[in-house]
């Protein structure tokens, strides 16, 4: 297994070098941190992150509860439902939900009278930062669910316990560390989110100010913002590290027996129905109305005109051929991205034992960039990179690293930014497995590959998946690294989505929006086809 | 007809504090630019996508790649790069006018002065000949067709707008930072606070201000020309209306970094963009060309007539943005906050 960690050199070098030299560079300009400006957007960060974090906990550990253990009435749809907001990009949501609900002219308030509801603000950005954030709790809890043993949640029900009861005292304690470990994802997400916070931030009333919208000020509007830039980042990786550790207070108990599961869903009884249709309407608010906007949206001539609806902004978008390449190339690199990270962390996972304490800084340390803004790491990835890197060995053969203005950089970016994905769902599942299943195999004569391969990962393939799957969907339209490192006339999704957003209109930008939820959609619809077959 | 005698007269008194015209330009050249060329513009693609076929025509042996983003974050990658090191940027277009005041302080620029560029007036090129405009952007009154604007910019501040004044971010939008030093020389810092007591709401950049007005969260907003001229272009109900105080124009400036390693290619690049069919892209593109023999985009009036209705740009303005920028951001968002 020591070889397999021998994995996290490149990403060591690749991804932490770079930041560890930004914030190196950034305590020395520690000043920066103690403005009246910067704590107000540490207060911003702290109130926006950890309702977002509370609120996909204590909607999605319930959700994935019910979805996975019990009889719901029509929990696959509900499933594909609520995983959705994994696959579009926070902000769509974000312009979705200016659509419905800002206070002058938002479609619900003027369904239910001017300033019903006020989307701008603190609240809103928690709000729809944890509607975003609710795949990754609700995917962590089902995959540690997923393999629950049927035989405890019975014996709850024989010994008397009604179905609510034994959901509560069963069913949610073997899934709280995941949905823990989910929600403290969801807490670094919305630290480390620009787009949502600064659609909605801005226009309130006074403006929410949050770390990274002032980071953004600050690198984006003077010179000599890097090293700025470089010192709030310290307060967002001591702020993220904290909420880490804390998170992995909670030890998860092994959850298979690994002698065989079955999978018997809890029967409801009586309270199926009226549960059903709460989670029915849930998904509608949270997900089906903020897209369909976001699809309004894109039909309208221009924002918010509700008249001749037309397709004229798909059919503009479909006749330009930069736009197909776009697709493809973040299909690629997503497809490589998702790849490298569900490895990296499966690697990580499996050497994290023999390293001990060593192995846990390890895990902090990988899920580092994802905590600072994108556009920080983007920084660093820059400022590391944009010079040729040379060793010249005996005078002879010189080896150039030569990653500026690549797709590599991208590629590299992309895999450092989501590292957390893999390293946390590996983790979480590994310790989740039951170790009996690979020593039995090791017992039969398996070598250790041998025994990784038929023992170990197929335990593994709930959690693996769900991060192969996320980071797939995230790089597919990421943006702020995207549009930083793109290198010069390759377009990605994320740029030409960039371009349209702040040339076009926003009609424009959602029907990009809306093409991939279409395509999700199908994806998804596609998957479980295959699967009933 | 007159001014622009004028105009030109004094674009050709500005071209004699500049050094002569180099000589390269002179007379036949005896050997063709060639090489790698990267710009770094905040210019939108489809200018981009129209400059890029006039250049390979032009410039055969030259290799134009482009850098397309918003002026910010142009500026960050450039500030990263240097940062590493050195950027592998050879010119440089952008939005943002403060920035080539900046690098010409610390020396960045490489002297070049097109044979192009003699037309353009005084205020929109520097008289050492560190850099020119390409282009003039602006930014206008804005609302929804059937709403009568504002007279003016000061206006704004007026309680029949309670509420529905939307206004791009001076913290992260090039377009709105320039427009909030003009407004804070003009009316001071007690005129922000104004504003907000009048509900004034901070959009964004400017396509956030477009889709207030679209959406009507706002009646009125300030947003830049060419934006609006796009929406309308499409079908959007939105009127411009020109400020009775004046509009406030942004020269988009060009420049080539003393880095280059191609320096004659980045040259005749700048040539091309300067030339008529390169300022016609420009202006196709639904900006101001710098050449004032150009009618402005989409029906509006040159570059002349513009200035005529736009405050002031000269260089003392152009080093406010640097010395006194921060103050006003500061200004800004303390008036805004509370």
């Amino acid at each position: 297994m020591k070889r397999a960690l021998a994995l996290a050199v490149p990403l060591l070098v690749f991804a932490l070098l770079p930041l560890g030299r930004l914030v190196f560079t950034g305590l020395g300009h520690l000043d920066a941190i103690v403005t009246p400006d910067a704590m107000r957007a540490l207060r911003g960060t702290l109130l926006t992150s950890t309702g977002a974090a509370a609120f996909a906990f204590f909607l999605g550990l319930p959700l994935a509860v019910l979805l996975v253990r019990t009889d719901l009435p029509g929990r696959r749809a509900l499933r594909a439902v609520f995983t959705l907001p994994s696959a579009v990009p926070p902000f769509i949501f974000g312009m979705g939900w200016v659509a419905l609900a800002n206070p002058k002219a938002g479609l619900l308030n003027l369904a239910l009278g001017a300033g019903t509801f006020d989307i701008y603000g603190t609240v809103g950005i928690a709000f729809v930062l944890g509607a975003c954030g609710l795949p990754l709790v609700v995917l962590a809890a089902s995959a540690a669910l997923e393999r629950v043993d049927a035989s405890l949640e019975e014996a709850a029900r024989i010994c008397g316990a009604g179905p609510l009861r034994t959901l509560a005292q069963v069913s949610v304690p073997l899934a709280l560390p995941a949905a823990l470990s989910g929600a403290a994802l969801v807490f670094l997400f919305s630290a480390s989110a620009f787009g949502v916070p600064y659609l909605l931030g801005v226009t309130a009333s006074p403006p929410t100010s949050t770390l990274t919208t002032h980071v953004y000020a600050l690198v984006l509007m003077g010179s000599g913002g890097i090293a700025s830039a470089g010192a709030i980042s310290v307060l967002l990786l001591a702020l993220a590290s904290a909420v880490l550790l804390a998170s992995r207070l909670v030890k998860s108990a092994p959850l298979a027996s690994g002698k065989g599961i079955r999978l018997r869903p809890l029967a409801l009884g009586a309270l199926r129905w009226p549960l059903g249709v709460f989670a029915f309407w849930l998904a509608l608010a949270l997900v089906a109305l903020p897209l369909a906007a976001v699809f309004l949206t894109s039909l309208e001539p221009s924002f918010g005109r509700l008249e001749q609806l037309s397709l004229q902004h798909w059919q503009r978008l479909f006749q330009t051929p930069r736009v197909g390449w776009a697709a493809l190339r973040s299909l690629g690199l997503s497809l490589a991205a998702a790849a490298l990270v569900t490895a990296i962390g499966l690697a990580y996972a499996l050497g994290r034992m023999r390293l001990g304490r060593a192995g846990r800084a390890l895990e902090l340390v990988a899920s580092l960039p994802y905590a600072v803004p994108g556009t920080v790491l983007g920084m660093a990835l820059l400022l590391s990179f944009s010079v040729d890197w040379r060793v010249v060995v005996g005078e002879r053969i010189a080896f150039v690293l030569a990653l500026a203005n690549t797709l590599w950089l991208v590629l590299i970016a992309y895999v450092a930014r989501h590292l957390a994905f893999g390293t946390r769902a590996a983790t979480d599942g590994l310790t989740q497995a039951d170790p009996s299943l690979t020593e039995a195999a090791r017992v039969s004569g398996a070598g250790p590959w041998r025994a990784l391969l038929d023992a170990t990962l197929p335990q593994l393939k709930a959690p693996l998946t769900a991060a192969f799957t996320l980071t797939f969907l995230t790089c597919a339209t990421e943006l702020t690294l995207s549009v930083l490192l793109v290198p010069a006339g390759s377009d990605l999704l994320g740029t030409v989505l960039f371009e349209l957003m702040s040339y076009a209109d926003p009609a424009a930008a959602s029907v990009l929006a809306g093409a991939f939820v279409l395509v999700v959609l199908a994806v998804q619809g596609g998957r479980s086809l295959i699967r009933t077959a | 007809m007159t001014l622009r005698l004028i105009l030109v007269l004094s674009a050709v008194l500005a071209g004699c504090r500049i050094e002569a015209v180099s000589p390269q330009a002179q007379g036949p050249v005896s050997q063709s630019p060639s090489g790698d060329v990267w710009i770094y513009t905040s210019m939108y693609r489809p200018v981009v996508d129209a400059l890029e076929p006039l250049l390979a025509k032009q410039l055969p042996e030259v290799k134009v790649r482009w850098y397309q983003a918003g002026s910010e974050k142009v500026l960050a990658r450039l500030e990263a790069e240097l940062a590493a090191g050195g950027s592998q940027a050879d010119v440089i277009a952008t939005s943002d006018p403060f920035l080539y005041a900046r690098f010409k302080e610390e020396g960045r620029w490489l002297k070049y002065v097109s044979p192009n560029s003699q037309r353009i007036p005084r205020s929109l090129v520097d008289l050492d000949g560190e850099y020119a405009a390409l282009r003039v952007s602006t930014m206008v009154l804005v609302t929804r067709e059937g709403i009568e604007g504002p007279a003016s910019f000061e206006a704004l501040e007026d309680p029949k707008w309670k509420g529905n004044v939307a206004l791009g971010d001076p913290l992260t939008s090039g377009t709105a930072f320039t427009w909030a030093v003009f407004m804070e020389e003009a009316y001071g810092a007690a005129w922000f606070q104004k504003l907000r007591d009048n509900g004034a709401r901070i959009a964004g950049g400017n396509a956030a201000v477009l889709q207030k007005l679209e959406g009507k969260e706002a009646d009125v907003g300030v947003l830049l020309l060419e934006n609006a001229l796009i929406a309308r272009g499409k079908g959007s109900p939105i009127a411009i209306h020109w400020p009775t105080d004046g509009a406030v124009t942004i020269p988009g400036f060009a420049g080539i970094l003393k880095s280059t390693r191609h320096a004659r290619a980045a040259q005749a690049v700048i040539d091309v963009l300067l030339s008529e069919a390169g300022q016609a892209a420009i202006v196709a593109g639904d900006m101001h060309a710098a050449d004032p023999r150009l009618a402005g985009p989409r029906g509006q009036e040159g570059l002349e007539a513009l200035i005529a209705k736009a405050r002031p740009w000269d260089e003392a303005m152009q080093l406010r943005g640097n010395t006194d920028g921060a103050r006003v951001k500061q200004v800004f968002s303390g008036a805004f906050s509370k």
